[in-house]
């Protein structure tokens, strides 16, 4: 036989079948003929050319075997065979497929969330060799805080294991062209900055150590500001732009893909030559934590030799400025980047595994009790001479074509999915914003559901291997019976998806309850009717920039639609942070083991504006300027830290913060207010100190104004009344303070949205399994039932006798599941806020429900069972 | 004693080949059920083949490319197919005849030792 026969042989086996089938019956003819001229009968001679030939159905494959690529061949004949299996029973395939597309597209999709956001490198090259650096004190507490310029000065001097390190930080300048000045995000960077990162400008060069010095203004832009705003102008580089109302020759355009940092944004970078004018320069001062600082190392360099290289300059910087705590702390740039969503992304990794396992189950279970339906075909195959590891392997065939076309159609679901995904977490997740199906995906998606297919598709098999095909073909009419193992193992498995969704349903009441806490939870302020906006105004120079921001005060308070305006720095859920040390005077405290505190600046009217309660004493005032005395307030957490026994009112602190003059200013606390939350709804209140902005050098303002008109039209006349004190004072971050809070809430609520999502997918897909096992075994008991009644049970009794095996399985599996729930649930610590990971009222809650559903899914089998005709119940037999 | 050659694939498979190729070689194109006779009465009734293991091993030798087939009208005018020696299977059949006297030799001489007490 050619090889083209042979491949023929894979699709048309059935000619191959009927000529090895006439070729057996030549023989038997011949036989039977030479048979009879011994002397026998045609049926004795045909008799026994038949049992010297035994089972012809075997040897027949045997032959294709021998004829074929039998491997492929049976496999495609197999795939061909539970295709067919699946269009008889279409209900049936369309509830197990949906259940499968639900786990696996679930699965996929976080996991290329996972993928996306915790694995996949940053698009930098070699970027695993990128180090993100940052300044350590143990004194009070631990703080890790951004690096001085001092600080970086010296890493880039002194190192030997990185190749190139960078400082970078962010914030706005003005843009100004034409009439209306925009403010654009931008990074003050040191030279090397795109270097440490390896990329080039697509236009251009990049920076050089010369162009870090004072009074440089140059710029390199990004390839959205490049097309937006200058409208992909080809001369651009050489141009001279004004940016912070200087004139500033663009060096290079970023390519479109180069985003550093991260989503921020950034349409400028400028170098820090500007932190460096003045006679008292940023650039200077090792008390000014301020920078970023990532570093490349060296190729031939693990990151605990780096790590041992920045200890020695940090001990060299402890000896020469005499500080005996100061250190330096490495972390992979990826790492460090992805750590605050790592835990939530695990987290919500293993619910959807644990949701993938519930689906799973219960599509095993259904393979099963469909395996039952199908014991007598079964049955009859083995007797005809068909091996039962030849049918064990259609079966796991059957499931594992289930599974891949439900992989499949799950990842184009999590394809669907992504786009409303990115939409829902932008703002929250980084790198989200690259989230597509890869090959990584693809593979792994469709390898779990070839996994997860054979595991589960196992399942219908075990009872097939104990198939006694004899007995099974004695119990004519009756439907199939696989026997009291088989029904222990689907009430098994539904016991174990009972467990697995209460753990599933209690982590996803915690976060609920979380999210309903922080919701609910009082910043400290008021958040409705208030809009905030920032001003950067064009004169830089003091103190004459300070008269600009009064007038500008002035302007936005007495605007028609303002009820009350004030500003603030930092502003409440703004995205800053300002600590300092301060000293309590009389207190005693070691000037190296000063305690530190949060610091504001604000303008009179701040706290009534805001909706701050004001304990006792009073607000700053106008008259509250570096003329007068030093003054300061401080809020409940600040009193109940350093006060906790005597008034603090009339106490003097000493924040170490500039204000002009060289020593810091002693202030008299004037006034007490409450406790405000800075950055997020969940923090604890922090101890405080807000002090006039009359009384502090150079921080910017955001404006806090409560309007009395819709904030949409006011914003229009804002610009205008302060384009009317500074024309090239942009208006930028103008929201309302709502929105503000609210951004911080997109997180947890997409935890909370998912876990929830899943929770509840879980609870479904066990309500349906239990109505299976229950209405399964309750119609195996059909026959038992008949007799029941015929003797005198009661429709009650045997509505309680199947609902009672319903909630057996439920008992046992919430036992396990409050078990593992309480194992579990600790890892969602950080992720709670208002409630405890073991909250009782939640473990109680998420049990009712799941008992609830239990109770739903049984009553239905239990009362069809309860309304069985006992006559025809026995009739049956 | 007769012996019924199985197909256990570790065991006799080969001898069954052999016995194929040469009863084709003695005695010319034959279709299955005439090699199993020819075996049975060449062994003087002590090979019995199995039909269940004939049928396969001449697909399976036939695939090798040592035999070939093809349906033909027998004596008594039935059709049937009928296997046909290839050169390629005449040098297979001088291959494993060799080979299997030197274990027949090989066994018997192991077999004449005498056994320890």
């Amino acid at each position: 036989m050619s090889w083209t026969r042979r491949f023929r042989g894979l699709f048309r086996h059935d000619a191959l079948d009927a000529e090895a089938a006439e070729e057996i019956r030549t023989h038997l003819d011949m036989r039977i003929a030479d048979l009879m001229a011994e002397g026998l009968s045609p049926a004795e001679a045909r008799l026994r050319a038949l049992r010297a030939f035994g089972n012809r159905a075997a040897l027949q494959e045997d032959m294709r075997a021998a004829d074929t690529f039998q491997t492929v061949a049976s496999v495609l004949r197999d795939v061909r065979y539970g295709l067919r299996q699946f269009r008889r029973n279409p209900l049936f395939t369309a509830v197990a497929m949906l259940t499968l597309l639900l786990g696996i597209g679930a699965t996929s999709l976080v996991f290329s969330i996972v993928d996306t956001v915790l694995v996949r490198p940053l698009p930098f090259p070699q970027s695993n060799r990128l180090m993100f650096i940052e300044e350590v004190r143990h004194h009070p507490g631990t703080v890790v805080d951004a690096a001085s310029y001092p600080d970086f000065f010296d890493i880039r001097d002194r190192t030997r294991t990185f190749a190139s390190v960078a400082s970078y930080h962010g914030g706005h300048v003005t843009f100004s062209s034409g009439d209306t000045p925009v403010s654009v995000a931008s990074q003050a960077v040191s030279a090397d900055f795109f270097r440490v990162l390896g990329v080039k400008p697509a236009l251009g060069r990049d920076f050089t150590r010369a162009d870090e010095r004072a009074g440089r203004h140059v710029a390199v832009i990004s390839d959205a500001f490049w097309r937006r705003r200058l409208h992909a102008d080809p001369t651009a580089v050489g141009r001279s732009i004004l940016i912070a109302g200087q004139q500033t020759t663009i060096l290079g355009v970023m390519p479109a893909s180069f985003d550093f940092p991260v989503n921020s944004d950034t349409e400028v970078w400028l170098t820090f030559a500007a932190d460096a004018e003045g006679n008292h320069p940023l650039t200077a001062q090792r008390g000014v934590g301020l920078l970023n600082v990532i570093g490349r190392l060296r190729d031939d360099v693990a990151p605990s030799q780096a790590q041992a290289d920045l200890d020695v300059i940090a001990q060299d910087t402890r000896t020469r400025t005499a500080s005996d705590d100061h250190g330096f702390r490495l972390t992979p740039e990826l790492q460090k980047l992805t750590d605050p969503i790592r835990q939530p992304l695990l987290i919500l990794l293993a619910a959807v595994g644990l949701l993938l396992l519930i689906a799973c189950a219960n599509v095993a279970n259904l393979l099963l009790a469909r395996a039952s339906a199908r014991s007598r075909e079964i049955a009859v195959r083995v007797s005809m001479g068909a091996g039962r590891q030849r049918i064990a392997r259609q079966l796991v065939t059957e499931s594992i074509v289930l599974w891949l076309v439900s992989g499949v159609a799950g990842l184009l679901a999590a394809g669907l999915a992504e786009r409303f995904l990115i939409a829902l977490t932008q703002h929250t997740v980084p790198r989200i914003a690259a989230l597509h199906l890869d090959a990584t995906v693809v593979v792994v998606t469709l390898g779990t559901a070839l996994v997860t297919g054979i595991v589960f598709g196992l399942a219908p098999v075990l009872p097939v291997l104990r198939v006694d095909a004899l007995a099974s073909l004695k119990q004519e009419g009756r439907s199939g019976t696989a026997g009291r193992g088989h029904r222990r193992f689907r009430e098994a498995l539904i016991t174990a998806q009972m467990a697995v969704a209460l753990v599933l349903l209690v982590g996803a009441g915690l976060l609920a309850t979380s999210y309903w806490r922080l919701l609910h939870a009082d910043p400290g302020f008021h958040t409705r009717g208030l809009l905030t906006f920032r001003v950067e105004p064009s004169v830089s120079v003091k103190p004459h920039q300070t008269q600009v921001w009064h007038r500008l005060l002035d302007i936005v308070a007495t605007t028609p639609g303002v009820a009350h305006s004030a500003a603030v720095f930092p502003l409440p859920f703004g995205g800053h942070d300002i600590s300092s040390e301060f000293e309590i005077p009389g207190r005693g405290l070691s000037p190296d083991r000063l305690p530190l505190a949060q610091i504001y600046v604000s303008t009179p009217g701040y706290f009534a504006t805001a909706g701050v309660a004001l304990r006792e004493g009073r607000d700053f005032r106008v008259s509250d300027d570096l003329s007068g005395p030093g003054v300061a307030i401080v809020n409940d957490a600040f009193v109940k830290q350093y006060f906790p026994h005597d008034r603090a009112l009339g106490r003097t602190v000493v924040p170490n913060i500039s204000s002009g003059s060289p020593e810091p200013l002693v202030r008299t606390i004037v006034g007490v207010v409450g406790d405000t939350k800075l950055a997020s709804l969940s923090e604890e209140p922090k101890p405080s100190i807000f002090v006039p902005f009359d009384q502090l050098n150079g921080l910017p303002l955001h404006f806090v104004v409560e309007t009395s008109v819709p904030a949409e039209s006011l914003v229009a006349t804002l610009r205008q009344r302060v384009a009317s004190v500074d024309p090239q004072a942009p208006i930028y971050q103008v929201a309302t303070v709502e929105e503000l809070v609210s951004r911080t809430l997109a997180e947890p609520r997409f935890q909370m949205i998912l876990l929830v999502a899943f929770a509840v997918c879980a609870l479904l897909l066990t309500a349906i399994g239990l109505y299976g096992v229950t209405s399964y075994s309750a119609a195996q008991r059909t026959r038992e039932v008949g007799v029941r009644m015929a003797l005198g049970a009661s429709r009650r009794d045997v509505l309680r006798m199947v609902l009672m095996s319903g909630a057996r399985l439920a008992v046992i599996g919430a036992a396990v599941g409050l078990a593992g729930s309480l194992l579990v649930t600790r890892s969602l610590h950080a992720l709670l806020y208002g409630v405890t990971p073991l909250d009782p009222l939640t473990f109680a809650a998420m049990t009712l429900l799941l008992a609830a559903t239990a109770t739903i899914a049984s009553y239905v089998p239990a009362r069809r069972a309860s309304r069985i005709d006992p006559a025809e119940a026995l009739r049956l037999e | 004693m007769r012996n019924t050659l199985m197909a256990t694939r570790d065991r006799l498979l080969g001898t069954l080949d052999l016995l194929v190729l040469k009863c084709l070689a003695r005695v010319g194109d034959m279709h299955g059920y005439g090699i199993v006779n020819w075996i049975q009465q060449a062994s003087e009734d002590l090979l019995h083949v199995e039909e269940g293991s004939l049928y396969p091993a001449l697909h399976r030798i036939e695939q090798a490319g040592w035999i070939a087939s093809e349906w033909k009208a027998t004596a008594t005018m039935r059709r049937a197919r009928v296997y046909r020696l290839t050169a390629a299977g005449r040098r297979q059949l001088q291959r494993e005849q060799e080979s299997w006297s030197r274990v027949a030799r090989g066994v018997a001489a192991v077999l004449k030792q005498g056994n320890a007490r």
